[in-house]
């Protein structure tokens, strides 16, 4: 079975309230109180990025996309797989 | 098979794609992302009353800086278009292979679509979670974009799919 390399680190300051409660919460689950703290920070960082407003483009290709924009319509020969498939029906 | 807005009476529990991270928000989350209104919406693939695919769809602005960006009042400001973000897509493992996730996908574009026709709407957007995923799109015209971020994301423009799909 392939394992897993936890080889990063990260360390942080906490209050003594804060800290109270992550292990708290952490024996509640009965898991480690580090691998509580990452699995709760790795899901919210998923959910931050899925619903993110705003999608940057990388600078080194704002041009080129932007140029991309004002292209006129063309038909896209690999979207015509799609033209060719039948969608389901919406009840 | 049907497809339908994602809704309480839909069992979420047995879906698996063998991707658990789509597994665990769709077990989880999808349903709190609808009800509290938030940009997601989430249509639900049903075979009979179980439920072997869905996807998310959701809005959002594609920024592209027109170098140098604008300085206003010394925050950067980018220009944007608008975009409708297909989020997550995903088949249940048992039904995977039988080309229902084109057909799905078929689905979801032809949302985008009848939405554009009303809406202005630039972009139909992609996150894939990988690049295995990324290829998958690509096979259908989606191209990717170059972003800062690790996942990849692809996009389709409206009027390219207007012109191809005949809407």
């Amino acid at each position: 079975m392939a394992t897993i390399e936890r080889d990063q680190r990260l360390n942080a300051r906490l209050t003594e309230q804060e800290d109270r409660l992550l292990r708290e919460a952490a024996a509640e689950l009965g898991k480690p109180v580090s691998r509580f703290v990452i699995e709760a920070g790795v899901e919210q960082a998923r959910e931050i990025l899925a619903d993110t407003q705003v999608l940057r483009v990388a600078d080194r290709a704002a041009a080129e996309f932007e140029a991309w924009l004002d292209v006129p319509p063309q038909k896209l020969l690999a979207a015509k797989r799609l033209a060719d498939a039948e969608p389901f029906e919406r009840t | 098979m049907r497809v339908e807005k994602l809704a309480k009476s839909h069992d979420r529990s047995t879906f698996r794609c063998g991707r658990g991270e789509l597994d665990e928000w769709f077990h989880t989350a999808a349903m709190q992302a609808q009800q509290r209104n938030r940009s997601a919406r989430t249509t639900v693939l049903v075979d009979d009353d179980t439920v072997v695919g869905f996807y998310s769809l959701a809005t959002h602005a594609v920024a592209y800086g027109a170098a140098p960006p604008q300085l206003v009042r010394g925050v950067p400001r980018y220009d944007a278009v608008p975009a409708v973000r297909l989020a997550r897509l995903a088949i249940h493992e048992d039904h995977q292979g039988q080309g229902l996730g084109e057909r799905l996908l078929a689905t979801a574009v032809r949302d985008v679509l009848a939405a554009a026709e009303h809406v202005g709407i630039v972009l139909m957007t992609v996150d894939a979670i990988d690049a295995a995923a990324a290829a998958f799109y690509e096979r259908y015209g989606f191209v990717r974009l170059e972003t800062e971020r690790t996942r990849p994301a692809l996009a389709a423009r409206i009027k390219d799919l207007q012109a191809t799909l005949g809407t």
